[in-house]
């Protein structure tokens, strides 16, 4: 069978999508003060679509990660952080993360201890802060967060994640520019020690910053508090052995305990206008470990799909719009109706499209940005009306045929059919009539 | 099709074993685990892999996380918990897991009991999977031995207790209650059993009580048993009972393998006493049917009657 391609492919809906891309184009140069309008606009910037799969779809199956073991530091004391250390060191870990910024100086006693076992041990990392980006020269100005006495002695890796405290943390940054060097994050410099390949794979994919994919919450974790660590009576050898140790802040917290290192992630339980932070940056770390070690990654759908999935959703909506029109115009209440109409097939699509988008990153864990065409579904109608009125006043769109004229090939023949060379009529451009 | 029923089994049995470990994720404070058959609880700590055939306890302010086929598990209280229970909400019985278990146990029962060597082999493989995967299961430092037959759990039903004493010494059996070592019955006796009706005893549903011989009050260094604890459940052996018996395949098996499926039930929800008493009496009926003595003498190296089990095959 035979499509008319003719009867979809027409001059005016093609005109009137380009209008409405075009008005999309102009209104994103637009500033809102959207401060005004918090909380409500608050509640909805730090929401994705894929956080409602994160938070009611996924599995509840809790699978225990045995390569990585989670330390609470309990109060931060450097001494009992250098007792901790050497107990674990003991055990023969491959790699211990320090989620903890060691600034300046403190007790001169603990420090030099401190200072020891980082020169003894070679497979310890320490948590830095990068400070002073520069957008400009696209680097950050220094690596903070750890004294030099101690980073001198230790690798080191930044913890900072993409995005503020009150931002739910979605993506990190696996390398930065400090100056002329370029630093690893924490995450990346650990997973990078325990198994070389992992951060290669990483590289190859090109981002600049790279989706978290997250798997687990605490309980996927072995959590040991400090007590357990220096309890002389049990061999941690049998479980720390050749284990990434993370060691942080991760109190069995209350929701109404003091908010120290949590974030909000996509596993809140609330995926909408969020109260509580939900997990502790140490628990973020090791669920980017695990992404790594796994090579788990998000995919995310490439921006000229997402623009074409727009550019044909968007069509198909001026599609329907002017055949409705065309049909149905002649009814004596028909604008009310089709504008009535329009406006649940809208709401329909839209609830659709964020089906789809949460269903595409559940089966298959790819991210696909909607924006385009969810900003155009809610447009498009209206849009469409506005353009019927420009077709109406405006001299050169009233010209525009409504469809593409058919072309005839010359056929060589010996004698040419008199009939044949006739031109043929253009047909009657039927939608003419105006809004009554 | 049998080769395949096997395979099928042998998989289930396998896949389903492995499950019925719990894993301690964390612990704060103190937290004891009593493996079965020991009288010294074990501090418990992240990484320790426990059977289903123990208890835990956590000392005040204490508080442990246990995982269990996918499942997590917080205790805070100061109570005894029995893992068995633990497993088994994780487990969520359905239909297809209690007849997958179910041929599994089977299955394993008739390859541990193929000789001699293999029945040794299986005895160790529980013994040491009771005790939380430490190696060594010798447990015979007192003078007095019991059984593990009565520790678990007990029903109302007449229970003789039993234990290694000459049968003209006097011994003392001493019951009290676990929480508060309160006592509930103290009675001397001559010879090496006594028959209780526990129903007759006042003792709380769901009470955890231990129970002990010794041969001379107020003397640890006179022979005595360990201390051996059992909880009472006079009404939850219907109910494993009756998990077996709701089965839709129940009515479609043998009158047999009906009484296995029961025992299996009674046995996986610790009530050891039951199903030997069960064992016993389906074996004494069906004294030529190979599957019931190799199942019986399976279930006997399990609780630690390694010669009793080898006398069933040979």
């Amino acid at each position: 069978m035979k499509i008319n391609w003719r009867r979809f492919i027409r001059p005016h809906n093609i005109l009137a999508t380009v209008f409405i891309f075009l008005v999309m184009w102009l209104t994103s140069f637009i500033h809102i003060d959207h401060h005004k309008l918090d909380p409500f606009t608050y509640g909805i910037r730090d929401y994705d679509v894929t956080d409602i799969v994160y938070s009611r779809l996924r599995k509840n199956e809790t699978v225990l990660d045995n390569r990585i073991v989670l330390v609470n530091i309990g109060q931060p004391d450097r001494m009992m952080l250098h007792r901790m250390l050497e107990r674990i060191e003991a055990a023969q870990p491959k790699v211990i993360g320090i989620d903890l910024f060691l600034e300046g100086k403190k007790d001169s006693l603990a420090d030099a201890l401190l200072q020891q076992t980082f020169m003894r041990h070679q497979n310890i990392v320490v948590a830095t802060v990068l400070e002073g980006y520069s957008a400009e020269k696209d680097y950050f100005e220094r690596e903070a967060g750890c004294d030099t006495s101690f980073s001198s002695y230790t690798r080191t890796g930044f913890a900072n994640f993409p995005g503020n405290k009150t931002n739910t943390v979605r993506i990190f940054s696996y390398e930065e520019n400090v100056r002329e060097h370029s630093v690893y994050a924490f995450s990346a410099e650990l997973s990078r020690y325990y198994d070389p390949t992992s951060i290669e794979v990483l590289k190859k994919r090109r981002e600049d910053l790279t989706r978290i994919h997250y798997t687990s919450n605490s309980e996927s974790f072995l959590r040991f508090e400090p007590e357990t660590i220096l309890d002389t009576t049990i061999n941690l050898g049998e479980i720390l052995k050749d284990k990434i140790i993370l060691i942080g802040y991760l109190e069995d917290y209350k929701p109404d305990d003091p908010i120290i290192d949590r974030f909000f992630t996509p596993l809140n339980e609330r995926y909408t206008g969020r109260t509580n932070p939900d997990m502790y940056g140490l628990v973020i770390h090791a669920n980017v470990i695990r992404m790594l070690l796994d090579r788990n990654y998000i995919r995310t759908a490439p921006k000229w799909i997402t623009f074409i999935f727009a550019l044909v959703l968007i069509y198909v909506n001026t599609f329907f719009f002017f055949w409705n029109y065309r049909y149905f115009w002649y009814f004596k209440h028909f604008p009310k109706i089709l504008y009535r109409w329009a406006h649940v097939v809208q709401v329909i699509e839209i609830a659709l499209l964020f089906l789809l988008t949460a269903w595409v990153f559940y089966a298959f864990k790819i991210t696909i940005d909607c924006t385009i065409a969810i900003v155009g579904l809610v447009l498009v109608f209206d849009l469409c009306i506005i353009y019927y009125y420009l077709r109406q006043n405006i001299n050169f769109l009233g010209k525009v045929p409504d469809h593409f004229p058919i072309r005839h090939h010359k056929k060589k023949l010996a004698k040419p059919d008199k009939r044949q060379s006739k031109p043929r009529k253009a047909p009657e451009d039927s939608d003419t009539k105006t809004i009554p | 099709m049998k080769t395949l029923i096997f395979y099928f089994s042998l998989f289930f049995s396998l896949s389903l074993a492995a499950q019925s470990n719990l894993t301690v994720t964390y612990t704060r404070g103190k937290v004891y685990y009593y493996p079965p058959q020991q009288d010294n609880p074990r501090t418990v700590y992240p990484g320790l892999t426990l059977s289903s055939g123990g208890r835990l306890r956590c000392d005040q302010d204490a508080k442990v996380t246990l995982l269990c086929m996918g499942k997590t598990f917080e205790f805070e209280d100061t109570k005894m918990h029995f893992l068995d229970e633990v497993a088994r909400t994780a487990g969520n019985t359905s239909s297809l897991s209690f007849m997958g278990r179910f041929w599994g146990f089977l299955t394993g029962s008739m390859e541990g009991t193929e000789d001699n060597k293999r029945l040794e082999e299986h005895h160790k493989q529980s013994m040491e999977s009771l005790r939380a995967g430490i190696k060594g299961y010798a447990v015979s430092d007192f003078a007095i031995q019991t059984d593990m037959l009565f520790e678990g759990k007990l029903s109302d039903n007449e229970v003789a207790f039993t234990w290694s004493a000459k049968p003209d010494l006097k011994c003392c059996y001493r019951l009290t209650r676990q929480a508060d070592d309160g006592l509930v019955l103290l009675t001397w006796t001559r010879g090496n059993t006594l028959r209780l009706n526990l129903a007759d005893l006042a003792l709380e549903d769901g009470g955890v009580y231990e129970w002990q011989i010794i041969t001379k009050i107020g003397d640890p260094e006179a022979p005595h048993s360990r201390k051996m604890q059992f909880a009472y459940h006079p009404s939850m052996a219907a109910k494993a009972l009756s998990v077996a018996t709701d089965q839709s395949d129940y009515k479609t098996v043998s009158p047999v393998e009906q009484q296995l499926m029961e025992i299996f039930s009674l046995e996986k929800n610790s009530f050891f006493y039951d199903a030997y008493n069960r064992y016993k009496k389906l074996a004494a009926d069906n004294p030529e049917d190979l599957l019931v003595k190799r199942a019986f003498a399976a279930f006997l190296a399990r609780i630690d009657k390694l010669e009793e089990a080898k006398s069933l095959i040979k």
